[in-house]
């Protein structure tokens, strides 16, 4: 397996979420975002966020990037409680967030060129790592140029590029049609099994949760909350092929009852599946 | 934040977004570059065709008397003036002058609004203390204190260059506030989860952000420097194109004055293109 120039052996993060409630105070009123959340997430694992809109899966996933405070409670990363952003996590958001004004590999480069530390090494592994996502020829490109699926590639690459041991992904693909989202999903699970680190990922697609995860967080809304996290049996590595295997479409039936039943409408649709 | 004058930069700032103000651009230069030879051709001979539709019309118009001479001279006799006046070198100290204060003026407006604009955008407590008397000032029409103005600082060529100053400081003031301002949260949080100190964001996130606005508001601030030249020029002056064109009419030499109309719109020309050439060295550099 040809991991990318130097793959150094960054050991993945572990999260430890513990009672961590988050209340917006508004103009008019207080948002209970999250409440008494509680989540232990081994290094290397890589678990899945789902849930109805405004159940707080952004806000669950900011308070572990270091990009909210929590309101009570702790979150910590390896150990250390996170009140900032942390050097080895990085964060992918559901728009792509290229800088216009960069070419495709000088947007790659961006976290070394912040961090100080863009030398050859880093050009070659960003070039690498555009490789691995299928955009070959692309550096000298600029975000203008490229499809929805191309930048949503490049900020992959982009999240990937500082050897992150934990990445924090915000419904990444949640704008990409059906066929380039499971073909970014491959590309995802070849650099994860390549360079092992933990991933959090934020969906409304149960499938993708799913093909992706070794564990899926549903959660439920008003206020929010964690409902109930499903473990996914199915072995690894996962081929494309697996999307049409019946032990595929079981677990996506299991998820979506606990889905259901974490919106509150789980007994009539239990029902309706069963007259069929 | 409404001004009649300013229409171009308003609206610059009001559909605000950078990918409305980088789109248009774009897209010309890919189908300039990327269509066939035949299309640029086309349109040459479309442009030369229309030139010639307009010398001849306002030929035949002169030729059969249907605008008084006195009004609109004959392209040939306009055409003559300007060789006379370039041949003679009586062009020159006239157009030195106006070029100089519409420059300095256009240079020092570019220069305050960025620094203010900076300070605006960085300070709320600035920006909400003192953006009420800018924009008061804004929609006032400045070129009626024009007499006042040359009654305080004379009549050389201070007092066009604070006109024209004046006249560019705005729009240029607005699309930098704009510009250093509407980044989106995702890119916020993206410099954030990066450990970007806060010089570090505005060097990758916010001024490169900027730029986009604030070049379309350099054309017109170009333009309206120019406009605060010329009125400058027709308050008081000894030299320049406003002022050749006030004694060309006066005198009833009306080809001279069409001449100098003439050179004010290539004077406006030349200033484009340099701002069009400056913007893309940035572009590219930044
Ligand atoms: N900065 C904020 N200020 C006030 N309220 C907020 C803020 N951010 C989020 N909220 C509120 O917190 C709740 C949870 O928001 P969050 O963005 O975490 O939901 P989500 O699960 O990511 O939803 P979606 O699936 O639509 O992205 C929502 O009710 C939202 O309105
Ligand atoms: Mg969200």
């Amino acid at each position: 397996m040809g991991a990318p120039t130097g793959a150094a052996a960054v050991a993945p993060a572990a999260i430890t979420v513990n009672g961590v409630a988050k209340t917006f105070h508004t103009r008019s009123r207080a948002v209970h975002a999250l409440e008494d959340a509680h989540l232990e997430i081994g290094a290397g694992e890589f678990v899945s966020l789902i849930g109805p809109s405004g159940c707080g899966k952004s806000t669950l996933l900011k308070l572990v990037a270091g990009l909210l405070e929590t309101s009570t409670g702790d979150v910590r990363v390896d150990g250390e409680p996170v009140s900032a952003p942390l050097p080895q996590v990085a964060v992918s958001f559901q728009k792509p967030t290229l800088l216009r004004w960069r070419n495709v590999i000088d947007n790659v480069c961006l976290p070394l060129t912040i961090s100080g530390t863009l030398d050859d090494a880093g050009r070659r592994r960003a070039t690498e790592l555009l490789g691995l996502m299928g955009l070959d020829g692309f550096e000298r490109h600029f975000p203008r140029e490229l499809s929805g699926g191309m930048e949503q590639r490049v900020a992959i690459a982009r999240s990937l590029v500082s050897r992150p041991s934990l990445l924090l992904m915000d419904e990444p693909f949640g704008a990409l049609d059906e066929f380039t989202r499971e073909d970014l999903n491959d590309e995802l699970l070849t650099v994860w099994q390549q360079e092992p680190k933990t991933v959090v990922f934020v969906t409304h697609s149960i499938s993708e949760a799913v093909f992706l995860s070794d564990r899926v967080v549903v959660m439920s809304a008003r206020p929010g909350r964690i409902h109930d996290v499903v473990p996914i049996g199915l072995p690894r590595p996962r081929p494309r092929a697996l999307r049409n295997a019946p032990e595929f479409y079981d677990v996506i039936r299991d998820v979506r009852s606990v889905l259901d039943d974490a919106r509150g409408v789980g007994t009539a649709s239990r029902q309706e599946g069963a007259g069929r | 934040m409404k001004s009649t004058t300013k229409g171009t930069t308003r609206s610059t700032a009001a559909t605000g977004s950078p990918e409305a103000a980088e789109a248009p651009s774009g897209a010309a230069g890919r189908g300039g570059r990327g269509g066939p030879g035949s299309l640029r051709i086309r349109s040459a001979v479309l442009a030369a065709a229309i030139f010639v539709v307009l010398i001849g019309a306002w030929q035949g118009a002169t030729a059969f008397h249907v605008v008084s001479p006195l009004i609109l001279a004959p392209p040939a006799d306009v055409f003559a003036a300007l060789v006379r006046m370039v041949g003679d070198g009586s062009l020159w100290p006239h157009l030195a002058a106006t070029a100089q204060e519409t420059v300095a003026g256009f240079a020092i407006a570019v220069a305050a609004a960025i620094v203010i604009g900076s300070a605006f955008a960085f300070s709320p407590i600035v920006r909400t203390a003192v953006y009420p008397y800018i924009l008061v000032s804004q929609t006032f029409p400045k070129v009626a204190i024009a007499p006042l103005i040359v009654a305080a600082f004379g009549y050389d060529l201070m007092p066009k260059i604070v006109l024209a100053a004046l006249l560019a400081f705005f729009p240029v003031l607005t699309n930098t506030i704009a510009g250093l301002t509407e980044v989106s949260d995702d890119e916020v949080n993206l410099f954030r989860s990066l450990r970007a100190s806060r010089w570090q964001e505005l060097c990758y996130l916010r001024i490169p952000n900027a730029l986009v606005f604030i070049f379309p508001a350099l054309n017109s601030a170009a333009v309206l420097a120019l406009i605060g030249a010329i009125v400058g020029e027709f308050v008081a002056a000894r030299v320049g194109i406003g002022y050749a064109i006030q004694q060309f009419t006066t005198t009833g030499e009306v080809a001279g004055t069409y001449a100098m109309l003439v050179v004010l719109s290539l004077f406006g020309l030349a200033l484009y293109g340099l701002l069009t050439l400056a913007e893309r060295f940035v572009r590219r550099n930044r």
